[in-house]
């Protein structure tokens, strides 16, 4: 605990305390320090339990890098608890140990780690067969790190920024504030990006000060923000950045990005060095300097570089007595007299704990003799390896060269920070081959049975995993990685990643740069899936202008794509009888609108349909359906000519913006002289429908609406309820109908006004479960529905609409090659022996026992009291009176092609005057 | 047959506006919001201007005819000029916008069809296609930012230009016009999904901190 001989930690406000929950246990906390440390200063040890073994595992790099510290927080799995900040009340509880963190009874798998080899489930398990299914739950259930509660409440919403500047610093070190100030100065617009909560990096470690007068500069200067605790965790094509503050999701596009996210000291590899005690050098100084907290009382210090002395120093500074320093070197000055016993040309062998770490035995390289050395802390102080990630991601790339990574190919728009102080991203290679290997560092060598000496702690990867990969063959640098899962865990090579190349390079005898290094990917640090769900927060929905009275209506709605739409109101049978028997209206506004205007208006539909159009006359409207190049079907629906060179039409509400674009392509392809507009969100549309409509119409319209005057597929523009419409006289349903279509804007009092007059007839209003039973018993085929990306019109019984005779339409030679040919099957319809089942879409046509068809539709009829639908058979058994089966749940369930439309065959009620 | 009441339009926030407890008056023949606008946030309001009238221009002398609108030069691609009462933008090469600031632009409509038929232009009617916003207050980048990946910032999107672009995954059309500041931006969106857009804006500038 801190004893007042400590600095308060640059992060804590130490005028605020409060506590929360461990365990159990309160833990006494001040505002601003992180869970772990607070927990480390009430005597917490053991953080959480290693990933494989079940070793015991405490506080380590007290950056968030490595996942020593993994704890559930408020429900929330995987936090990093020696980075996250300590607030009133949390509850935080330990994972990956049963039944606690002291005693965890899957600590078995590290006494029996010779049966669990590197690669083991790709060896184990697999027989006798029948066992897999027992062994992969099991493996499935110790496997992985925390348990995600599905039932666990949503966290708050993500949100999401967009960020626009002319340069983004990555880092906010001294180089990071260099690098920002500089730009800020030259007039760019300057984010600067820092994931701790203050400016300074690295110097808040050396000696904390408060701000200095470049932290000052870049904090006033009005051309830099500055975002602290934002981490960047991906760089992309066309310098996007992505980067998290909280649970907003930051994607930020910059002219110039700068990377100055400093380094990390690499650790050693050594027996035991995952013991709760034993640190990188930057964590105990984090945890002292930035929270407040002293790591040990007593430490040795293990360096292979002059980093060392300096830690040394740190340490004593901090209160913290150093035993020794350990020096791989063979020969180094500290530069200055030393309070603590140096050991040259020495490692240390191997740590030793019981609940805390009590010594590490330290070894002479040159006589071989060994000594123990008590102390609670080993701290690791490695030569420094900048942190390059991102820099890989953006693509830039590196070569080896005279001990160190070296830039081999920058990235237009992509640098990286120039810390006077310091060479920039030359990744140092330690000495290894200038050393003597440790005792059992070999594969099945001396002390392996009792000590691992980990290199990669995320998964527990230990050296002897490495050695044995190799010598299976996978001895590239990725295989490697894919084999032994070394990089592959939550620190993605952050902690382990040099030192896997540099041990692959020793057991190949290949040089450094000839071994490589492993892809970066985004993201380089752990980011919550609601963090990343916030970029797909919002979805767009369309609503019609009669959305409220469907609401009010207790419609049930449904989705088309991005609409809403009533898909019933008082239960389809009930709609259906009412359309049939009186009157219904149905919501048309999804439908797709299209003007083409334009003295080649005529010529387009031509190309574009299958049909004819140039006979059409002004004041009537025809259906058409339109084929891509391969002759398939993609859309149909209705086009009115308004005038000579004046069309409107209609297209289905699924495909209405790729239509659009369809004819906009062929308009341009074809140079035609025709302007397209699209009125889809401009005009509502209302199907009235039902043997009384044309009463109710006339009722409202300014202009004739009797059968002689306004005869069927007639195209009239008027006043409906005092609102300028254009009304088809169509019958998609089957019975006598009007399409209304009247602006947006008035569309309510156009329907109300309907809906008012229709009350005498006791009209209804229908949703698209009633238009759908509706358009089956006329036999109305539902391109998409009843068709697929193989249907084509002369198979699916619109042969009658393609005029081979035309000149030119879009699909017309594959449909000839086709015609020639004679079609494979035909869409029929058909009706259920037992009339009343009705069988799910998609089920399929058996013949048999061999599948030779799908249905498409099928409902019950409420107006035939039979079950009816529309299948694809093949040609030779589409004729009336055939008997097939349809395959539904392990039975065949019979049925027979009868013809279509299965209502009002003569069509007499459609075209009734 | 009894005479038909004059139908008032609606625009597609009505049922919001009614929700909200939003006065609205007949004006135009339509329904408007008796206020200026909707405080969504400290230092934002939102107003619904559905009912402004809007045009678009067709064709290959779309420009010549914004050219003639605006001035003796053709506007450049998302520029914006402001005309009496009304701004006029340059969509595409062969489409101009022309958005009034009121919901009455009889004058308006009037010149635009004289010089649409003199020009051989087609001309639009988008008032029922298009919803209009504005949203305005010193928190108008600071709430954009959230909702589109345009550069919002003076530098890219300065007073005076338009944009189309995706607003929460819709096309809107945005723009800023030169006066009274630039802490004011139109958005004309698809009638159908103005409703959403509003809710959007709405709940997103909520969630300002």
């Amino acid at each position: 605990v801190n004893d007042g001989s400590l600095p308060t930690g640059a992060f804590v406000d130490p005028t605020r305390s409060f506590t929360f929950q461990f365990e159990g246990r309160t833990i006494p906390a001040l505002a601003g320090q992180s869970i772990g440390a607070a927990l480390y200063a009430a005597g917490q040890r053991i953080f959480t339990r290693s990933f494989k073994y079940h070793r015991p595992r405490g506080l380590f790099c007290v950056s968030g890098d490595c996942p020593n510290c993994l704890m559930n927080v408020d429900g929330r799995t995987n936090v990093r608890t020696c980075v996250e900040p300590a607030r009133p009340e949390q509850k935080v509880t330990h994972q990956n140990a049963w039944p606690s963190l002291e005693f965890d009874c899957l600590r078995l798998f590290d006494t029996f780690s010779r049966h669990l080899p590197v690669g083991f489930y790709y060896k184990r398990f697999h027989r006798p067969r029948w066992m897999w299914p027992i062994f992969e739950h099991t493996v499935r259930h110790i496997a992985g790190l925390g348990r995600v509660d599905i039932h666990h409440a949503a966290h708050d919403q993500g949100a999401m920024e967009y960020v626009h500047a002319d340069v983004c610093v990555i880092g906010g070190g001294r180089a990071g504030m260099t690098e920002a100030l500089r730009a800020a100065e030259d007039g760019g617009q300057v984010v600067l990006l820092e994931r701790l909560p203050q400016l300074g990096g690295r110097t808040l470690l050396v000696a904390y000060a408060g701000d200095d007068e470049l932290t000052r500069k870049c904090r006033s200067h009005a051309n830099i923000r500055v975002c602290l605790e934002t981490t960047a965790f991906g760089l992309y094509e066309g310098n996007l950045i992505a980067a998290f503050s909280g649970n907003t999701l930051l994607k930020i596009r910059a002219g110039r990005i700068v990377v100055c996210t400093g380094g990390r000291q690499q650790p050693f590899v050594l027996a035991n060095n995952d013991l709760p005690g034993v640190f990188p050098g930057d964590g105990v100084l984090r945890l002292a300097r930035l929270y407040g907290v002293p790591a040990g009382q007593r430490a040795v210090v293990l360096t292979d570089s002059d980093e060392g002395q300096a830690l040394a120093l740190q340490l004593q500074q901090i209160g913290i007595s150093v035993a020794a320093v350990v020096d791989q070197r063979p020969a180094a000055e500290p530069g200055h007299k030393t309070d603590w016993p140096m050991y040259l040309a020495n490692t240390v062998l191997s740590a030793t704990a019981r609940a805390r770490l009590i010594s590490v035995l330290i070894q002479d390289s040159k006589s071989g003799q060994s000594q123990e050395i008590h102390c609670d802390l080993l701290c690791m102080a490695g030569r420094r390896q900048p942190a390059v990630e991102l820099l890989l991601q953006a693509g830039v790339r590196f070569r080896h060269e005279d001990g160190c990574w070296k830039i081999d190919k920058e990235v237009p728009g992509i640098s990286w920070g120039k810390s006077p102080s310091r060479q920039p991203l030359s990744l140092g290679e330690r000495g290894y081959d200038s050393l003597p290997s440790p005792p059992g560092t070999g594969v099945g060598g001396e002390g392996e049975a009792t000590s691992k000496y980990f290199v990669c702690l995320c998964e527990d990867v230990t050296e002897k995993d490495l050695h044995q990969a190799v010598a299976e063959g996978f001895d590239e640098i990725e295989t490697l990685k894919r084999y032994s899962t070394a990089n592959m865990g939550p620190c993605q090579g952050k902690m382990c990643g040099q030192n896997v190349v540099e041990i692959c390079a020793r057991l190949t005898n290949r040089p450094v740069g000839a071994v490589g290094t492993t892809t970066s990917r985004p993201p380089v640090v752990p980011v919550e899936l609601a963090t990343l769900a916030a970029a797909h927060a919002h979805h767009p929905v369309r609503r019609t202008p009669l959305h409220h009275w469907h609401e009010a209506s207790s419609a049930v709605f449904m989705d088309a794509g991005l609409w809403k739409r009533p898909e019933s109101y008082c239960g389809p049978a009930e709609e259906v009888r009412s359309v049939r028997s009186s009157l219904g209206m149905i919501d048309v506004s999804t439908l797709g609108k299209f003007e083409i205007v334009g003295p080649d208006a005529v010529e387009l539909l031509e190309r574009i349909y299958l049909n004819r159009w140039s006979d059409l006359r002004p004041g009537r409207a025809r259906y058409g359906a339109m084929c891509n190049e391969d002759g398939i079907l993609i859309d149909d629906g209705v086009a009115g000519r308004l005038a000579t060179d004046r069309f409107y039409m209609t297209a289905t509400t699924g495909n209405a913006d790729a239509i659009f674009q369809w004819l906009e392509l062929w308009k341009a392809t074809w140079r035609l002289d025709v302007t397209l507009i699209d009125r889809t969100s401009a005009m509502a549309a209302m199907n009235l429908a039902g043997p009384h409509a044309r009463e109710v119409l006339a009722a409202l319209a300014d202009f004739d609406v009797s059968g002689k005057s306004f005869p069927y597929m007639g195209f009239r523009e008027g006043r409906v309820a005092g609102v300028p419409c254009r009304v088809l006289r169509i019958g998609f349903v089957g019975e006598l109908g009007y399409e209304i279509h009247c602006p947006n804007a008035c569309a309510r009092p156009v329907w109300e006004a309907l809906m008012d007059e229709g009350k005498k007839f006791a009209i209804r209003p229908f949703g698209v479960e009633a238009q759908r039973i509706l358009r089956l018993e006329k036999g109305h085929i539902l391109i998409g529905q009843d068709t697929d990306a193989l249907s084509n019109p002369l198979e699916a019984g619109l042969e009658w609409m393609v005029r081979f005779d035309k000149a030119a339409f879009i699909g017309k030679e594959p449909l000839l090659r086709l015609q020639e040919m004679g079609p494979r099957s035909r869409l029929v319809g058909f009706t259920m022996l037992d009339d009343a089942r009705v069988l799910p879409e998609g089920s399929q046509v058996v013949d048999d026992g061999r599948p030779v068809g799908r249905i498409t539709s099928t409902r019950y009829s409420p107006t035939l009291g039979k079950s009816i639908g529309l299948a694809w058979v093949p040609r030779e058994r589409a004729r009336v009176g055939y008997r097939f089966e349809i395959r539904w749940n392990g039975m065949d369930v019979p049925a027979t092609v009868v013809p279509l439309p299965f209502y009002d065959p003569d069509g007499i009620r459609l075209k009734s005057c | 047959m009894n005479p038909i009441p004059q139908a008032v339009a609606r625009t597609p926030l009505h049922e919001w506006h009614v929700r909200h407890g939003v006065v609205l008056e007949i004006q135009d023949g339509w329904y408007l919001p008796a206020s200026a606008g909707v405080n969504i946030s400290d230092g934002l309001i939102l107003t619904d201007q559905s009912t402004s009238a809007k045009f678009h221009v067709l064709g290959k002398e779309a420009a010549s005819i914004a050219g003639e609108l605006a001035g003796s030069t053709d506007l450049r691609a998302n520029e914006v000029r402001e005309i009496e009462s009304a701004y006029i933008c340059s969509l595409a090469p062969d489409r101009i916008g022309v958005y009034a600031n009121s919901t009455n632009a009889t004058g308006l409509h009037n010149l635009l069809i004289e010089l649409c038929e003199k020009r051989k232009a087609e001309l639009v009617d988008m008032t029922g296609a298009e919803a209009a916003f504005n949203l305005s207050g010193h928190e108008v980048e600071a709430v954009l930012r959230r909702l589109t990946p345009l550069d919002v910032s003076p530098a890219g999107f300065p007073p005076g230009t338009c944009a189309a672009t995706i607003v929460v995954g819709i096309r809107v059309l945005l723009l800023r016009p030169r006066a009274p500041s630039r802490e004011a931006v139109r958005i004309y969106v698809p009638w159908d999904l103005a409703e959403y857009l509003w809710s959007t804006i709405t709940e997103v500038a909520g969630n300002l901190t």
